[in-house]
């Protein structure tokens, strides 16, 4: 692969945020619930076990990334021949675009739900979508840029709203851990993996990385602190729920959030659901900039073109799915995809590749 | 690129018309709102402040019959020229009947209902809320119920609470909730202990002075007031004594679980002595460590009242289900609320006199 000019890469560090940006989202308002469901209170077992297996995947993404010293477009061509490999390369961009809809639909969902009842979805996904546009048009660096910052502006506002609940947690919650059965806290597992999703575009961007062989190091940090937030977030629930009582509630952590109350602000969820903006948008720009790469690499299609084409479709697709119903369906459609993605599609890639590597020789 | 840009920016300025604005005197802001029973539906009374003019406030009531938790708003609404809302609430109360029947209808609505706050007070009335509520419009004071509540959380015997706590312990198996309990004396709302609930039933309800002990037995007690009537044995210096805590630590130690659990208590407080009945001279040392024993004795035995009395009526705010539950792994309702009935409980309660005042 002829090296890239200068002004296209990012520095190996900049992984870090790409990883850890791209993971945490729209999931971490509201995993809480799900992991619950098998697993209990045990459920925090299940998050470190799923952060390992994702290490392990990304670990594996490093090898076959370092054989092929190119992206999933070509690495595709190479394991499955031309005519499937094309194949798989579509349907790559499709999953892309599966990621990007459901993040969109489900802050569209979240704003509906706790700011604005009345609002129109279009009239939230156009802003939305001209922004993206606007970043995502800007290329790779901008990209990356917002990542950066989605992680370093709110992170302040952060750590002081999530230890403001402190107050209200209760070491007693913790009296019934370790009495789930591993198999359970397996099954609860397969849910949390769905949060880890984000960390797949590194097949795509891979190539723009200077010195990318270095990077596997920032991408490995990236999850680590994906994994040490999510940790967190878990314990913190644990202990300022009852487990009843957070069968009961959709969206825990901003329910957490609510709890803290400022002499000059009532109500803080409405400052973090707004600061979530940040943090959304280049999840979706860079699953947009994936699927807009994918398409370039694959049909040769201009990204000016292919972008245009793929805002158009999120704004149609955004205003099909409004309902709650649905967008449970598609997170369940995208976690199901996520899941073969990772743990079948990833090792398989894997073999395949130190197969070819070893017959060459 | 530049030009798109400059679109957007002119966009936002359009659609940030279309949120609905909500301008603070165009809208009626409820602050506290009562539920009573009638028949099978329910009588609602809400308050709300109606600014007259600059820095001149009147509290006015709204009031209506509906169905359900939901049903609430619109029917206020048919009755008010201005849009209420409720994001400002900040204390609900519940007449005794429907408290007796359960609040579950009324509070599972609030876990799904964003506009709520976490942090708002729930009480039960004695008798009727709309009575307490009649009381508290005649003060004409905003958020007098909680900040009455608020006040007697930090400076008092009452333990906290806040909706969060209450959902809290409703919800998990080992633990029973506390509510204020309100009544009317001599024309005024009084604060008068806590009602206790089990499973958002209204079971019975208990003083201040028990409510005192409960406070040191779930959270800190620190900062309660408690008046204890000391006898010597020698029959001298007979009177109250006035102990404000400050410190106070309580562990609970399981000893068994089967057949029959025994806790053990452990309280130390460390407090402020005021008024000390004539003839006992507290510069004394020997005659505080008397009053120390004294004070111990007394604890002692109104934790294990307190206690017998919530097994009695099968309340549990304390949560020694869950430290039973702890021990014994066992999940099962029906025996942990056999084994809470018939549980054994030892207190020992360590007393120190720290402070004695300014005055001799």
């Amino acid at each position: 692969m002829k090296t890239l000019l200068n002004r296209y890469t990012v520095s190996p560090f900049f992984v870090f945020y790409l990883i850890h940006s791209n993971q945490v989202g729209i999931g971490i308002l509201s995993f809480q619930r799900a992991i619950t469901l098998n697993a209990g209170y045990d459920a925090w077992i299940s998050v470190l076990l799923s952060g390992i297996s994702i290490s392990i995947v990304i670990w594996m993404m490093y090898r076959i990334l370092k054989l092929a010293k190119n992206d999933l477009v070509s690495i595709n061509q190479i394991c499955f021949g031309k005519w499937i490999g094309t194949v798989l390369n579509f349907s790559m961009v499709l999953y892309f675009l599966t990621g990007a809809v459901f993040i969109l639909c489900s802050y569209i969902e979240l704003i509906h739900t706790w700011m604005f009842p009345l609002m129109k979805t279009w009239h939230i996904s156009v802003i939305l979508l001209l922004l993206i546009y606007y970043i995502v048009s800007g290329g790779f660096r901008i990209v990356t840029g917002m990542c950066f910052i989605s992680v370093v502006l709110p992170l302040a506002l952060m750590i002081v709203m999530l230890f403001l609940p402190l107050k209200y947690v209760k070491i007693d919650h913790f009296s019934t851990m370790f009495s789930h059965s591993f198999h359970d806290i397996l099954l609860s597992s397969k849910t949390m993996a769905l949060q880890f999703l984000g960390f797949e575009a590194l097949f795509m961007y891979y190539p723009l990385i200077k010195d990318s062989e270095k990077s596997e190091k920032w991408a490995q940090w990236g999850l680590l602190s994906t994994i040490v937030v999510y940790l967190f977030v878990t314990l913190l629930t644990f202990g300022y729920f009852s487990e009843d009582q957070l069968s009961h509630i959709i969206w825990p952590t901003l329910t957490m959030i609510k709890t803290n109350q400022l002499p000059f602000i009532e109500r803080f969820e409405y400052i973090v659901i707004s600061l979530w903006l940040l943090i959304i948008i280049p999840n979706i720009s860079l699953n947009i900039w994936a699927a807009c790469r994918g398409v370039k690499r694959v049909f040769n299609m201009k990204k000016h073109f292919s972008l245009i084409l793929f805002m158009a479709l999120l704004f149609v697709i955004s205003e099909l799915l409004n309902d709650r119903k649905s967008i449970k369906y598609l997170a369940m459609f995208y976690s199901d995809i996520g899941k073969y993605f990772t743990y079948f599609y990833i090792p398989l890639l894997f073999v395949i590749i130190h197969l070819k590597q070893f017959f060459k020789r | 690129m530049k030009r798109i840009f400059v679109y957007s920016i002119c966009l936002l300025f359009l659609l940030s018309g279309c949120a609905n604005h909500r301008i603070v005197d165009q809208v009626q802001i409820i602050e506290s709102i009562g539920f009573d029973k009638e028949e099978d539906k329910f009588k609602v009374v809400a308050l709300y402040p109606h600014f007259e003019e600059k820095n001149k406030v009147k509290l006015t009531d709204i009031s209506t019959i509906s169905y359900s938790y939901y049903d609430i708003w619109p029917k206020l609404n048919n009755k008010s020229d201005l849009p209420i809302m409720r994001g400002q609430l900040r204390m609900m109360l519940f007449g005794e009947s429907f408290a007796k029947n359960g609040i579950e209808t009324v509070v599972d609505s609030l876990c799904r209902d964003p506009e709520i706050g976490n942090r708002i007070f729930l009480g039960i009335a004695e008798k009727s809320a709309s009575e307490i509520l009649d009381k508290v419009k005649a003060t004409n004071v905003p958020h007098y119920l909680h900040s009455l509540i608020d006040q007697n959380i930090n400076q008092g015997n009452l333990p906290y609470g806040d909706l969060q706590v209450y959902l809290e312990k409703n919800f998990s198996k080992g633990r029973d909730t506390y509510l204020p309990f309100f009544v009317i004396e001599e024309n005024r709302v009084k604060l008068d202990g806590l009602a206790l609930l089990n499973k958002s039933k209204y079971i019975t309800n208990i003083d201040m002075r028990e409510a005192f002990i409960l406070k040191t037995l779930i959270n800190n007690g620190t900062n309660g007031r408690y008046q204890v009537h000391i006898k010597q044995p020698d029959g001298d210096g007979e009177g109250y004594v006035l102990l404000r805590s400050l410190d106070v630590k309580t562990n609970y130690k399981i000893d068994s679980v089967t057949p029959i659990p025994h806790v053990t208590i452990g309280l130390t407080m460390r407090v402020e002595v005021r008024d000390v009945p004539p003839g006992i001279n507290m510069t004394n040392n020997v005659e505080i460590i008397k009053i120390e024993g004294i004070l111990s004795k007394h604890f002692e035995n109104a934790i294990a009242n307190l206690i017998s009395k919530l097994q009695k009526y099968q309340v549990d705010p304390i949560g020694f289900k869950e430290k039973i539950q702890k021990v014994s792994r066992n999940t099962n309702e029906d025996s942990l609320i056999k084994s809470y009935t018939n549980m054994k409980t030892t207190v020992n309660a360590e007393i120190k006199i720290i402070e004695t005042g300014v005055g001799e």
